[in-house]
């Protein structure tokens, strides 16, 4: 089992899905995900042409989703909090080769990520930014407050640049 | 009954509705959807795990029995009317654009 760790954000998923792909190729095969899907454990093995792709649930992947992808021909391959699900499928068996087989419901995919990842981020950052206090604080020198002002910038920033990264996958869609 | 909420029906939603006049589980319908339609339209199991509930929602269909973690589905007396329904609007289009396409060329 080879560990790697790979650092990637929840709007690239397409992206990751892909580098998984390549890593198949060179014989490597996702056996499971650690560290919020950051840390991949790989099984060395023949090279493979393999397709991934990750799914994303609220409802943790209850018992009857997962049957349905197994019956389907995909196994899985990474579990985050049950929230990310990692599909695997070989490719070229001429059956289908996508877990979305429509427009509509892979933009709900992405309208979901985005209802609980970046509004939620967008609407409550604003508050401890716009905090009378913690203005009051930093403007008195208060290093610790000028850290959290800092920290709730950047989340800010962060959950905004998602935010317009997944609005604009939708759209592509 | 007023069905334009339910329609049109996605072709996903079409071909399920369609497949569940007979109560069946999610690979069952994948598999009958894909002889039905001629090998045409195959449904993911992301597609279908979404479309199920809300199916389910708008009360279109009904889970009838489980066995070993998979869900049997049928259709209900409402879906069954909207696929009716829907099938009804097809043929009209189809004739229609029957019709306006043999003019174009006639013409």
């Amino acid at each position: 089992m080879k560990k790697v760790w790979k650092w990637w954000w929840a709007w690239q998923d397409r992206e990751h899905e892909q580098w998984l792909a390549a890593q198949s190729c060179q014989g490597l095969h996702l056996r499971r995900v650690g560290a919020l899907g950051l840390l991949h454990y790989f099984e060395e093995g023949a090279p493979a042409d393999n397709i991934y792709r990750w799914d994303f649930k609220l409802s943790g992947g209850k018992a009857d989703y997962r049957q349905l992808f197994l019956d389907a021909g995909w196994e899985l391959v990474g579990d985050v909090g049950g929230s990310w699900l990692c599909w695997r499928k070989q490719a070229g068996t001429g059956q289908p080769q996508e877990i979305f087989t429509d427009r509509a419901s892979l933009i709900a995919k992405y309208r979901k990520l985005f209802l609980t990842m970046v509004v939620p981020g967008l609407a409550v950052v604003p508050i401890i930014l716009l905090d009378q206090g913690l203005w009051r604080d930093m403007l008195a020198g208060s290093i610790a407050s000028a850290g959290v002002f800092g920290l709730g910038a950047f989340s800010f920033a962060l959950t905004a640049l998602g935010g317009w990264a997944i609005w604009r996958r939708m759209k592509e869609i | 009954m007023e069905y334009s909420k339910y329609l049109p029906l996605s072709e996903a939603s079409f071909y399920m509705l369609a497949a569940l006049t007979e109560p069946s589980h999610g690979y069952a319908i994948m598999q009958k959807v894909e002889a039905m339609s001629g090998g045409s339209v195959t449904i993911g199991p992301g597609t279908m795990y979404g479309a199920f509930n809300t199916l389910e929602k708008q009360k279109l269909i009904a889970k009838v029995a489980e066995e070993e973690r998979r869900k049997i589905y049928a259709l209900t007396e409402l879906g069954r009317e909207v696929l009716t329904e829907q099938v009804r609007r097809l043929e009209i289009m189809v004739k229609s654009a029957h019709a306006a396409l043999d003019l174009g060329r006639a013409a």
